[in-house]
């Protein structure tokens, strides 16, 4: 019997927090035989690419995560020969210093890429720290590499792609500032009225 | 519409020689207002992203994107998604799940 396998040990994240997306392929009736979008079998290998443009916006990137989760056939707890599940991923990155080129987010190749994968030994998360990027093209590649040979699927449950960012201090809402500025330039209207309602010693009012 | 009616009311109480006061202070409003904006206590953001989807979802946002809140006023923008995927029965855009980070990481097995 060739038991179903899941990525060992997922990594706790190295960010306390992230904001992005987990991407979900869908697995209905995960297993050996079962059934899943993202499933690859004997022989074959799935690959989907994503790519997108991220824009700070009163902070900025400092970190990334991609992670990868997925099913896969094993025997004697090694996955069978031809069976692999890898994730990469390649930036291109503005910082404050490049203007109005942040938001095409298209300033300079990040030279470090992010890699996961389930083999030569199980790395499904990968951490990086960023100095403080504006703005980033993101381009990412995950696969899915059947079994050289049987009835067993591999599949792929999730890509991770997270960003961090400074911890934040609580600050008002803008609505909450521009409530503020119009109460304060509101009660010193009124206390112009009333100073200039009250004659003075001169007698002019 | 809010600032023109206390500037509107506040003249009104007025007598008409004091006209230049009544526009001094509505300057004074809108003075504000731009000192306001120009220290980013006002701006537009584009639209929270969904917390759940598929990709095709995103793909559908194009240039303008959605945003994640990160707190203390700082915000995310995603746009500009592409898809595409290889190989024997692969799935498309609209039937892959999402879901949005916000936070602390969700554990995995």
């Amino acid at each position: 019997m060739t038991p179903n396998g899941n990525i060992p040990s997922q990594p706790a994240s190295n960010f306390a927090q992230l904001f992005g997306f987990d991407f979900l392929p869908i697995v209905t009736n995960p297993g050996p035989n079962g059934t899943g979008n993202f499933a690859a079998r004997a022989g074959q290998t799935l690959t989907m690419t994503l790519g997108y443009t991220v824009v700070a916006t009163g902070t900025t990137i400092t970190g990334n995560e991609l992670r990868i989760s997925g099913q896969f056939p094993v025997n004697n707890n090694v996955p069978l020969p031809g069976v692999n599940l890898t994730g990469v991923e390649n930036f291109t990155f503005c910082t404050a210093a490049d203007g109005s080129e942040q938001d095409a987010g298209n300033c300079h190749p990040f030279p470090q890429q992010q890699t996961v994968g389930l083999l030569p030994s199980p790395n499904p998360v990968t951490d990086v720290n960023l100095n403080n990027w504006t703005s980033a093209t993101v381009d990412k590649t995950f696969s899915a590499f059947g079994p050289n040979s049987g009835n067993q699927i591999v599949y792929l449950t999730l890509a991770r792609d997270g960003f961090a960012v400074p911890q934040q201090v609580q600050a008002p809402e803008p609505s909450t500032w521009s409530l503020l500025g119009i109460s304060l330039v509101a009660i010193g209207g009124l206390a112009w009225r009333r100073r200039k309602s009250v004659p003075d010693k001169t007698g002019d009012a | 519409m809010t600032l023109r009616s206390i500037s509107v009311f506040v003249g009104a109480r007025e007598g008409a020689g004091k006209m230049t006061k009544r526009f001094g202070l509505s300057i004074g409003l809108l003075l504000s207002i731009a000192a306001l904006q120009s220290v980013g206590a006002v701006q537009a953001f584009a639209d929270s992203c969904p917390l759940t989807g598929t990709i095709q979802t995103l793909e559908n946002l194009g240039s303008g994107g959605c945003s994640i809140d990160v707190g203390g006023g700082g915000s995310l923008t995603f746009s500009n998604f592409t898809f595409n995927s290889t190989g024997p029965n692969v799935p498309n855009a609209g039937a892959i799940n999402f879901a949005v980070l916000n936070g602390p990481p969700r554990a995995l097995r």
